[in-house]
């Protein structure tokens, strides 16, 4: 993992610093000494091995540098900003999708081929197939302007100003867990254990929520990663169109207005996010299955 | 019973389910929309007109240029689609009209001046006989107002909406219109004859916004927006149907991308030796770690943002799955005793492969095909959405994704411009519907096993 990490910070680095384009470039032409005096501040005055040693030893004491677009503000201070807004969005997008996705796959596997079943899984293509983009205008205009429920865009600290954000990066991840939980829960329904337990007289809800969950969520839980990835992603759009003040907004508009340190920064955190949180799907996975245990 | 191939009946279980077959027709129609696109519709997407700007669906426009021209014995200057004609005649409406500046301070009236002569009013009563209309700061004409009344130091009545800006401009009409008729006929591309109400003129200028209708060698002509135009006036249809081409080309090439990087990979880890065929699958599990559609942001936001580009970038990330799919189905039909046969027959590894195990493959691989062109679709138009729309020519191309964009830009505080949002959004909503319910069925009639995901 360690090194999982070192590639990252590398990669990035390289990719960033190799770019074509100068983050001082403005409609104003700047005089060489006010050039010199920025190159000097920011180190791009040295060799470029020189400039890696220096970041990855800035990075080894956690100082992720300065922002070359805000011009008072160090990365750490924005990313302490802004991460626990993006970090709110995410979360809760990830609770909707899975209470949501797992109420949804049992009630449509318990209605198999019945009413229920068919429009749930209907819904459910059709979230898959929505891409948040168009979901959240669609939100914006339904709850946003024709029924002025909730706030349009923007965010203050609160639940009114994420519930618009959050369902509409939820939505495609609710379905898929939907499909899963039913496919799974089909499966596991029809095996003997499954009818020796009614056979005993056990009511479907103690079936269900007893016996059968837990084998029927295992697939689910392998899914666990790339949601979670996905929803990282999502957020990047969902900021965007909601006005959000997160991480995401950070890591496009720096990527365009060419902020080294700040998309360096950016995709850093994303990146250590994501491999900590497939680190822990797996052991999740680990526990929940004794099957793979044995293999490794 | 006549034999066949399970490809064939496959295909016959395919068009035996109903959604599947509305979803490939649909698909049909779109590709064949999008690729000729110009036999649809004759707009071309990028050519502006400002003074039509936020036409509904379904509306016509008789103004063809922000000012027609014409001068005796010269070139007139006139819109293309009127130049071939030899005989023109316009219908003119003009109103005169005056108008009216208000800035807003904290939501109250703050100053309001006429912008002829610059002269200031404090107070200003519009009865229900005056025609008002409030003019967007740059674009056309909104609505007609009502009777109000707009006093200094007052707030704004409610009828201009929540948020109307710190600026707004009104336009007074009067009653009086005035109406002429113009008729310009011209011999070998000069102006020959201007005549105006019945009189000759040497000269004649007119602004867009006045012209009723235009008549051409006695057949009126009118422009068409089927889908209305967009806030610059470029006719949304068409904008859609270009934009498709994007979008449906990136979501193809790129999938034959992967097609292609999946089917050597899988292909060569499958008939490796266990060393390599564990050192190549190791390979693609790391890669499955990385994020990357954060690698790709980075790519195309700090180096070229080429088609080329994309479909590297694009194609990169799909063609994992890809190649484990196909490793697993070679191994899988490697081990058939149809294949020994073949090998026992002389059969050398390649021609093995590609005679004898990859056309009993096809179907998983055409199943996840189809699977991978709307995801691809759905990753180019989140890029083009973000605002990382591919450059070609120092222009970037507009794709379904930054159509959506500058819906979701124009859509306003009250939602009144909805459709330059609904319809690029409902061309790909459709689209991915189709492919998706299409992949559906292909899965249903081409993989054996009964119980999906």
């Amino acid at each position: 993992m360690v090194l999982t990490l070192f590639c990252l910070c590398t990669l990035t680095f390289f990719l960033v610093r190799l770019a074509p384009g100068n983050p001082f470039e403005t409609e104003r032409h700047l005089d060489e000494v006010a050039e010199n005096a920025l190159n000097a501040r920011y180190g791009f005055d040295r060799s470029l091995p020189e400039q890696y040693f220096l970041y990855m030893g800035h990075l080894l004491q956690g100082d992720l540098g300065l922002s070359t677009k805000f011009q008072d503000r160090s990365i750490n201070d924005i990313i302490q900003e802004h991460l626990p807004v993006s970090m709110a969005l995410g979360a809760l997008s990830l609770f909707l999708a899975i209470i949501f996705g797992i109420g949804a796959g049992i009630l449509s596997a318990l209605h198999r081929g019945r009413g229920w079943d068919l429009l749930i899984m209907a819904l459910a293509i059709i979230g898959l197939s929505l891409p948040t983009f168009v979901i959240g205008p669609g939100f914006q205009v339904l709850f946003g302007i024709k029924l002025a429920l909730l706030p349009l865009a923007g965010y203050e600290p609160g639940l009114t100003h994420l519930i618009l954000p959050a369902s509409t990066l939820a939505l495609p991840f609710a379905a898929r867990i939907a499909r899963l939980t039913r496919a799974g829960l089909l499966d596991i329904l029809g095996q003997n254990y499954i009818k020796a337990g009614r056979s005993r007289g056990f009511g479907t809800g103690r079936l269900i929520f007893v016996h059968a969950l837990k084998g029927a969520l295992l697939p689910l839980v392998s899914y666990l990663g790339p949601a979670i990835a996905g929803v990282a992603t999502g957020t990047v759009v969902v900021e965007k169109i909601f006005q959000i003040p997160g991480l995401g907004r950070d890591f496009i508009e720096s990527a365009l207005n060419r902020d080294p340190f700040l998309v360096m920064g950016t995709a850093l955190v994303y990146g250590v996010f994501l491999v900590f949180s497939n680190f822990i799907t797996d052991l999740l996975a680990l526990w929940m299955n004794p099957r793979l245990r044995e293999k490794t | 019973m006549k034999a066949s191939s399970p490809l064939i009946l496959g295909l016959r279980r395919l068009f035996s389910q109903p959604l599947a077959c509305v979803s490939l027709i649909i698909i049909v129609i779109v590709v064949l929309l999008c690729f000729g696109a110009s036999l649809f519709t004759s707009h071309e997407p990028e050519t502006q007109h400002l003074w039509a700007g936020a036409l509904p669906p379904l509306s016509y426009q008789a103004a063809l240029m922000p000012i027609q021209e014409a001068e005796l014995g010269k070139k007139p200057k006139l819109h293309p689609a009127l130049k071939k004609f030899l005989e023109l005649k316009f219908d003119i409406q003009k109103q005169t009209y005056r108008e009216l500046r208000v800035a807003l301070h904290d939501g109250k009236i703050h100053r309001m001046f006429w912008v002829e002569g610059a002269i200031a009013v404090d107070h200003l009563l519009i009865e229900e006989k005056d025609i008002v209309r409030q003019r967007f700061r740059e674009g056309p004409l909104g609505k007609d107002l009502p009777a109000l009344e707009l006093k200094m130091g007052t707030f704004l009545p409610p009828t201009f909406g929540p948020n109307p800006g710190p600026v707004i401009f009104l336009r007074f009409y009067s009653a009086h219109i005035q109406k002429e008729k113009v008729s310009i006929s011209l011999e070998k591309g000069l102006v020959r004859d201007i005549n105006l109400n019945g009189k000759a003129l040497e000269l004649w200028k007119e602004r867009a916004e006045n012209i009723l209708s235009v008549e051409a060698n006695g057949k009126p002509i009118q422009i068409f927006h089927l889908l209305g135009t967009d806030k610059l006036g470029r006719d949304l249809f068409s904008r859609i149907l270009h934009g498709g081409q994007i979008s449906l080309m990136v979501g193809g090439v790129a999938t034959l991308v992967s097609l292609i990087i999946g089917l050597f990979v899988g292909c060569l880890a499958a008939v490796a030796r266990s060393f390599w065929d564990r050192f190549i699958m190791a390979g693609v599990d790391v890669l499955y770690a990385i994020p990357f559609m954060f690698l790709v942001i980075l790519l195309l936001s700090l180096f070229s943002r080429s088609l080329l580009m994309l479909f590297v970038a694009l194609g990169a990330v799909q063609w994992l799955t890809m190649s484990r799919i196909v490793r697993a189905q070679v191994k899988a039909t490697l081990s058939l005793p149809y294949v020994d046969a073949a090998r026992l027959g002389g059969a050398k590894l390649p021609s093995l492969l590609v005679r004898h195990v990859l056309p009993n493959i096809s179907g998983p691989i055409i199943i996840y095909c189809t699977i991978t062109v709307p995801a691809v679709i759905l990753e180019e138009s989140f890029l083009a959405f973000i605002g990382l729309t591919v450059q070609f020519n120092g222009r970037s191309l507009d794709s379904w994704g930054s159509l959506v964009h500058q819906g979701v830009q124009s859509i306003g505080s009250d939602g009144e411009q909805l459709w330059i949002l609904a319809a690029p959004s409902s061309a790909m909503v459709i689209t991915l519907l189709a492919l998706n319910f299409l992949g559906d069925g292909m899965r249903d009639a081409l993989d054996p096993k009964e119980d999906h995901v």
